[in-house]
């Protein structure tokens, strides 16, 4: 696998209770097909590497300003960036002593990232727990992931993705199904033009994918709306969804809290 | 083997309400106010100063003073406990041992009773007895004093004095261990002076200098047991004289049951759980008549009372209930009373209880699950009572226990917010193995004051012998053998000016050097102490409830004990090594800055240079994490001390134990201790026991981690690894207990926690009387928020805490 094709892992969270069933890693990839206008994870749209600044924890001491060699840096009380002129090529994260200035994104070979999950096997073990491939969405990058979970399989370890559903199935069908034990899957919006209105992008091929995904076997899928006041979680739309899974024998959907940390997030990037 | 008979182990059905003698006995102690006791240092010194040794040995003069003392404290009954007998003679009271650090509050017994923080009362007529009869009489002859009128001012001393080197236990106690009760339960004290008696006799035939050392061992067993005999007698005598008087039915029955069992116990052998109890509340009473109140702990109390508690359910002359009212007021009586503690230790140790250790669960001697259904109403008891004493510890053996076990012990934490700690039998038998113990007498470990490992009965550890700051070394490092604090005074050896160091390794033998001094200082002065206590404080009382001794003709403290070692703990370990770290990365490896400026930067206390502290903060190794610099930094650190520790064999022909626990220490050498090369900042807490620094370890799984790879074998005297969880409801307790479990599987030693956010803290800190009696564990035991000093309650509201939902710490923010 070439550098190139190893995508950007903006976070891994460790010993985590959320993200699935027992005691999980989750590693959060960067880059998604959908710009939901909510997204508590806005650090995830692009696929590309990225900065982020948090002015309070800067000092003002000028080291990025010193380094900088776009010369996208003023030094006020606080530094202050231009995002215009930024590369994000980095060399101000490793510079900045208060680590007020980080670097969004980096690559793991696939070894890398497995060995490192792999930390916490006895927690996944103890606790029927395992790994959430999360994002932006994971599915965008079918050949790594293949790689990450026939590894991790290798270890008797459960896997989950949660996936926004707008991936190529065939390849998924081929290379990570397989591997899975479960998928948490998203259905936003059930109104085709409210949600390409919200997150950009059509539901014809989230909802074909759903049905082909819900006939496989040995895979376990949980279906999840986010709740976004006056956009998801109105009467009509969650009725709609979970008519639709009750068609095919499925429980309601899931409702997830709506997370505000994004707001900050997004203000930070660069 | 396990039998537990029990159909709902939590035993939801009793509660509070089902005991009003307990509850109102619980909240009547609670708020007791402290009482100094001059009970005992007063008859122990009146003998001492009316009859000089003439004739007698050492050990026979001890028993006597010891006797007289036992036979002259009142038998008070301040309640209605169904146990009878106090330590002391007040509600809750703070005995003095002039013997030790008793003389340190001397100079403030006009102001201790009102003081602001934690008074301890004091009445103007015992005010007047230790100013003029019992405090001249020891200004020459405490431990300390004793020591330096054989010694000289010798270094060692000095260091000692200095407060921020190390602190020796011995100068204050003769003390943490856990006695053997099996014996006197079936055979009684009778039984003990018999063979006493017999041995002296055979040792009499014998001669020669051991011969006669044995014969006077024997001799002062029987005095002091003697004594021990009558004040169980006094007890049942006073019981009966209040029954004549009673009106009460039921109160007069108690008063009858109480006499009658005093007469039995602990003379003859124990008939019931009900007088079990009694017997081993009265041994410890009478172990507290000897020596001081410091970490006496009973053990395996769920192992002992067991065959007792299972006859009489057996026999129908026990419900649960009973047994449950008995155990709580057990529970109750173990915190009858505190330590004197002087305005100047109140730092050190503020809030600290006497940290009576209770051990319960893991495995028998025949390696099976020993879970029984003592286990679990001793656990209700702690539930429902949730008093600082007993210190609870709960073993668990993740291959032997059931998970029922592992999640009731962790629901018991939900509920109490913090007890009771929990130990790994698989790491901590084999490190005892390690250490020499048998395997089956390493299966039968018990748990000693903080958290200290012992054989329980058959190993004599004082486990308290030193307190090392592992910040002085590194001080002492780098300053060429000085302190920051004293200037000029060349402490220990020089070692260099770190600028002129070409690499890392330089620096790393340079604290090498600078610990090993000031560890065979420590040690020094703990055989000079040792040798004091030989003369001064024979210990017959405790020997006689202790294997060995008996069997050897010698007191504990001549070695008698079957194992023997002595344990020596440290405080700043994860400051430390992270702070070698840092030297590592930013001078070294990194180059972000010369030794030269960053000892400028320390020297300074980062004033003007907070760039370079976020550097050392955010940039350099911290022990916690994956990071490879500070794994093998950590690694280091633990077995360099071990092999140190284990160099050394003790007057009592035991090796040196290292340890990692602190207490409150973390927090008082912190506030002595200059700013150090991992940023923190001068006179800044530290990290407490073998916990990393707080902020550290992003999430839970890479803390637990970390501290798992240093392994147990290393650390054979124990560590306290301190974890807060900002909330546990019903749903996260089998979760919960994974994270333990699976620590435990990668080599985790103990562990123990707070289930209390920031935000509780800082309003129990702000409104006191919200949180009037909230526990909390500070590094090893455990204290009421409220009597902490502000220092350690800042300490404990910033360490990290963790969501048990994310795994992830949550950052504390002012």
């Amino acid at each position: 696998m070439t550098d190139t094709q190893i995508p950007f892992i903006f976070d891994i969270k460790r010993g985590s209770l959320e993200d699935g069933p027992g005691i999980r890693s989750t590693v959060f990839f960067k880059g998604c097909p959908l710009r939901c206008v909510w997204c508590h994870n806005p650090e995830a749209y692009s696929a590309d590497k990225q900065m982020s600044y948090d002015k309070k924890q800067c000092i003002g001491c000028g080291s990025c300003f010193k380094c900088c060699p776009q010369k996208a840096v003023k030094i006020k009380t606080t530094a202050v960036i231009a995002s215009d002129k930024c590369t994000a090529c980095g060399i101000c994260a490793e510079k900045c002593p208060a680590k007020a200035i980080r670097k969004i994104g980096r690559k793991y070979i696939v070894k890398e990232l497995v060995d490192l999950l792999l930390k916490d096997k006895e927690y996944y073990y103890i606790s029927d727990g395992g790994v959430t491939f999360s994002g932006g969405e994971p599915l965008m990058h079918i050949d790594y992931l293949h790689q990450a979970v026939r590894e991790l399989k290798l270890y008797s370890i459960k896997c989950a993705v949660q996936t926004c559903g707008y991936f190529d199935y065939s390849a998924f069908q081929e290379k990570i199904l397989p591997y899975l034990d479960i998928v948490y899957y998203d259905i936003k919006i059930w109104d085709t033009k409210d949600h390409k209105q919200f997150t950009s992008v059509n539901n014809e091929k989230i909802i074909t994918n759903f049905k082909r995904l819900i006939k496989e076997k040995n895979i376990e899928v949980i279906a999840r709306t986010p709740q976004i006041p006056g956009v998801t979680d109105t009467k009509e739309n969650i009725e709609e969804i979970n008519a639709f899974l009750k068609s095919y024998q499925m429980p309601p959907s899931v409702i997830l809290h709506y997370n505000s940390g994004g707001q900050q997030k997004r203000e930070n990037l660069i | 083997m396990s039998t537990v008979t029990l159909k709902d182990i939590s035993l939801k059905e009793y509660d509070l309400n089902s005991f009003e003698n307990l509850k109102v006995l619980r909240d009547r102690l609670i708020a007791a106010p402290v009482e100094i006791c001059i009970e005992r240092a007063k008859f122990i010194t009146g003998y001492l100063k009316k009859n000089n040794q003439a004739g007698d040995c050492d050990a026979v003069y001890r028993a006597k003073a010891v006797q007289n003392y036992l036979i002259n404290k009142a038998s008070v009954f301040h309640d209605n406990s169904l146990l009878a007998g106090n330590t002391t003679s007040k509600g809750k009271g703070a005995p003095v041992y002039p013997e030790f650090i008793g003389l340190t509050i001397w100079s403030e017994l006009e102001t201790i009773s009102k003081r602001e923080k934690n008074p301890q009362l004091l009445t103007k007529e015992e005010l007047d007895i230790l100013n003029y009869e019992i405090y001249p009489y020891w200004i020459d002859r405490d431990v300390l004093a004793t020591a330096k009128s054989w010694y000289g001012n010798i270094k060692s001393i000095q260091l000692l004095e200095k407060i921020m080197f190390y602190v020796s236990g011995k100068a204050g106690c003769i003390s943490h261990t856990v006695p053997d009760f099996k014996r006197v339960l079936k055979e009684g004290l009778n039984a003990v002076i018999k063979e006493a008696e017999e041995k002296e006799k055979e040792a009499l035939t014998g001669s020669g200098q051991e011969a006669v050392k044995h014969a006077e061992f024997y001799q002062s067993v029987q005095i002091a047991l003697k004594g021990l005999i009558i004040y169980s007698s006094h007890l049942a005598e006073e019981a009966r004289r209040l029954s004549a008087s009673c009106t009460d039915e039921k109160e007069r029955k108690r008063l009858i049951r109480l006499a009658e069992i005093c007469g039995q116990v602990p003379a003859k052998p124990a008939r019931s759980f009900y007088e079990a109890v009694q017997c081993i509340w009265i041994c410890l009473i009478g172990i507290h008549a000897e020596s001081i109140n410091m970490a006496i702990s009973p053990g395996r109390l769920d192992q002992i009372l067991y065959p007792y508690y299972e006859k009489d359910m057996k026999d129908g002359k026990l419900t649960i209930k009973e047994a449950l009212e008995i155990t709580g007021c057990l529970w109750l009586k173990l915190g009858d009373n505190v330590d004197v503690v002087p305005q100047a230790s109140e730092e050190l140790f503020g809030g600290a209880g006497t940290a009576p250790a209770v051990t319960v669960g893991g495995i028998d001697e025949a390696g099976e699950d020993a879970v029984n259904d003592l286990t679990y109403i001793m656990l209700r008891v702690t539930e429902l009572l949730k008093t600082r004493e007993p210190s609870m510890n709960a073993r668990f053996h993740y291959e032997k226990n059931t998970r029922e076990y592992r999640d009731r012990v962790c629901e018991v934490i939900a509920s109490t917010l913090s007890a009771p700690a929990l130990y790994n039998d698989i790491e901590n038998i084999s490190t005892l193995v390690n250490q020499g113990t048998r395997t089956e007498h390493a299966r039968d470990y018990a748990v000693i004051g903080c958290v200290e490992l012992a054989a329980a009965g058959r190993s004599y550890d004082a486990s308290s012998s030193v307190i090392m700051n592992l910040a002085a070394p590194l001080e002492m490092a780098l300053y060429n053998g000085r302190r920051y604090s004293t200037g000029a005074t060349q402490w220990g050896p020089q070692t260099g000016e770190p600028a002129a160091f070409k690499d890392f390794n330089e620096f790393m033998n340079a604290y090498k050097k600078q610990a090993k001094w000031l560890i065979e200082q420590a040690i020094d002065l703990n055989e000079r102490f040792g040798a004091v206590h030989q003369k001064m404080l024979p210990t017959p009382l405790l020997s006689a409830l202790f294997e060995g001794p008996m069997e050897k003709g010698a007191d504990l403290i001549f070695g008698g004990a079957v194992y023997n070692s002595s344990g020596a703990t440290h405080v700043g370990f994860a400051d430390t090594v992270d702070s070698l770290s840092a030297v590592e990365c930013a001078v070294f490896n990194e180059k972000y800055c010369t030794f030269e400026e960053l000892l400028n930067g320390i020297k300074t206390n980062f004033k003007d240079r907070e760039a370079l502290r976020q550097y050392l903060l955010k940039h350099t190794p911290k022990y916690g994490t994956d990071n490879i610099f500070a794994k093998k930094n950590a690694k280091e650190i633990i077995s360099f001390l071990y092999e140190v520790y284990q160099s050394h064999t003790n007057y009592r022909g035991g090796k040196y134990r290292p340890a990692y626990w602190s207490m409150t220490n973390h927090a008082g050498q912190g506030k002595i201790t200059y700013a150090t090369p991992n940023g923190r900042k001068a006179y800044e807490a530290f990290a407490s026991g073998i916990t990393p620094v707080s902020g550290a370890a992003g999430s839970i799984t890479e803390c637990l981690n970390s501290v798992a790879a240093l392994g147990s074998v290393n650390i054979p005297g124990g560590e306290a690894l301190n974890i807060k969880f900002q909330c546990l409801t019903d749903k996260d307790i089998p979760h919960f207990g994974d994270y333990i479990e699976a620590y435990f599987r990668q080599g985790g030693q103990q562990i123990q926690f707070n289930i209390m956010s920031y935000e509780m803290l800082k309003e129990a800190k702000a409104n006191p009387s919200k949180y009037p009696y909230l526990l909390v564990r500070v590094s090893g035991y455990s204290a009421y928020f409220n009597d902490l000093n502000e220092t350690m309650q800042d300490e404990l509201i910033t360490r990290t805490q963790y969501s048990v939902n994310t795994g992830n710490a949550i950052l504390y923010n002012k």
